[in-house]
């Protein structure tokens, strides 16, 4: 792999991929920001956490981590069985592969703003190299 | 060169649009080949399209390679070619995307194709063994146009690998068609379409093809063709109201494959609205057949619409077939199998 890459976090990851949405399906990218605002989500991911906040046309990570609304907690190679479809979303979560902490109704906009991430992502150019990106970190931190 | 294969190489060929063509970016065409074999049935499809994403790259046109196997399961994959990859011919038939080719070798069509991410390949020859049918503007689609070539009888020789499973096929019963046109993913448009074989083509001369237009609601058919084929030519042709279409019941399963496998998260139904049980009945001038298409297993491959942020469902369903009747004055009698895609919204 290039040493010219950036060197990759969650956050670094999060924020890239944010980024491409924004850039490449801007239609996808407001959808989600409307369905999460005024709301925040923290992710939490092998000791690693990253808390996004939503505005109605933007969301942006925080500095520093604040009382979210909505909290995920799992594993990056979780997260691949999800993309792989090894795993469907519903039986993550009812397996406690995937943890989410929040009221019902954060929980419910959190799987829109999810869905509308996904679908964004299926279309923009940029993913394809930032998920090959996140399969090798996750098979090197594995090995 | 023989004249069924003079009239393939003449026929079967790419066509392309020139970029600056304003209907560039709508443009798609694929190369479509099924194959029944007796343990494992396979779909190999290879497209070219205009990149309609909201940001590209480049006007290069976006190379994509499906395949699917039934054998114990499903599997498959839906692959993206390095548009650097792509070599081909307009005014032959040979293609390469990637490592995935089709040529038009003598008699047969040569096909290689192996997955980038799941362990599935295939080397096949595909011998056809009937006249084609054209049929322009073969659906009725708001500005644009789908154009339909259809191989419905060849002989398929070669071998499939699914993980550590190796299927040696010989002379299996096979299937090629050829699309293009000009439209876009999410338009109001939908299809039912299907072929059949009889499972061993040297024992029956019988063989159809089925392709039900409708709006996406599906609640308008918009066109309507039922062809049957007697051993190398078109035998009789049953249109619009010439063909009555009745289904039932719903084909159930736990769990539908979807590919590419990322599709399954932003379009997560688990149910399907094929039918169980799909029947038509062609009658016109004193001929009539009875066909009975009953579905055994399905797997969807999901699109991303072109038109919005949904997709679109093309569920690819194997089944067992049945076709009674007469033409002519001529018994028709049929049992086999078929591959049946029922396009949703």
């Amino acid at each position: 792999m290039s040493s010219s890459w950036p060197e990759f976090s969650l956050a670094w990851f999060v924020a890239a991929s944010l980024e491409a949405l924004r850039e490449e399906c801007p239609e996808a990218y407001t959808l989600m920001c409307a369905q999460l605002a005024p709301r925040r989500a923290r992710l939490v991911i092998e000791g690693e956490t990253v808390t996004l906040a939503f505005a109605a046309s933007e969301a942006r990570l925080l500095k520093q981590s604040r009382r979210p609304s909505v909290q995920l907690t799992t594993t990056r190679q979780i997260i691949l069985n999800v993309i792989d479809a090894r795993l469907s979303l519903e039986e993550a979560v009812l397996a406690d592969a995937i943890v989410l902490k929040g009221h019902l109704n954060d929980l419910s906009a959190f799987h829109a703003g999810l869905i509308s991430y996904v679908r964004g992502a299926v279309r923009c150019p940029s993913f394809p190299p930032l998920l090959d990106r996140f399969r090798y970190e996750t098979t090197r931190r594995a090995t | 060169m023989d004249t069924l294969t003079r009239l393939i190489a003449s026929s079967d060929h790419l066509h392309l649009p020139p970029f600056d063509d304003a209907r560039a970016r709508r443009y798609k065409e694929w190369l479509h080949f099924c194959v029944l074999g007796p343990e494992v049935q396979l779909i190999l499809n290879l497209s070219l399209s205009g990149d309609t994403r909201p940001v590209k790259r480049s006007d290069e046109r976006l190379a994509r390679v499906i395949v699917l196997t039934h054998d114990e399961a499903w599997d498959g994959d839906v692959d993206l070619i390095l548009p650097s990859t792509v070599q081909l011919h307009p005014s032959e038939i040979d293609l390469r995307l990637g490592h995935n080719t089709v040529e038009l070798r003598d008699t047969a069509f040569v096909v290689s194709a192996a997955l980038q991410e799941r362990p599935v390949a295939l080397a096949f020859k595909l011998r056809p063994l009937a006249m084609p049918l054209l049929m322009h503007n073969s659906m009725t689609l708001p500005d644009g146009d789908m154009n339909w070539l259809v191989m419905p009888r060849l002989f398929a020789s070669g071998t499939v690998t699914v993980d550590q499973r190796v299927h040696i096929l010989k002379d299996a019963p096979a299937y090629h068609d050829h699309n293009w046109g000009h439209w876009l993913w999410g338009q109001d448009f939908a299809w039912q379409w299907g072929f059949a074989l009889p499972d061993n083509l040297s024992e029956s001369p019988w063989n159809v093809v089925f392709c039900r237009a409708t709006n996406r609601a599906r609640n308008r058919v918009t066109g309507l063709t039922l062809a049957l084929w007697k051993n190398d030519c078109v035998h009789r042709v049953f249109t619009q109201r010439e063909i009555k279409v009745s289904q039932a019941g719903y084909l159930r399963r736990k769990r539908v494959d979807k590919y590419p496998r990322v599709m399954a998260l932003a379009s997560p139904e688990s149910t399907t609205d094929v039918p169980r049980l799909l029947e038509f009945v062609a009658a016109s001038n004193g001929d009539e057949v009875s066909c009975r298409f009953s579905a055994d297993d399905v797997a969807q491959v999901v699109i991303p619409n072109e038109t919005d942020l949904d997709s679109t469902a093309v569920n690819q369903v194997i089944g067992r077939f049945e076709m009674e009747g007469h033409v002519g004055g001529e018994a028709v009698s049929m049992k086999g199998r078929g591959i049946f895609e029922f396009l949703v919204a």
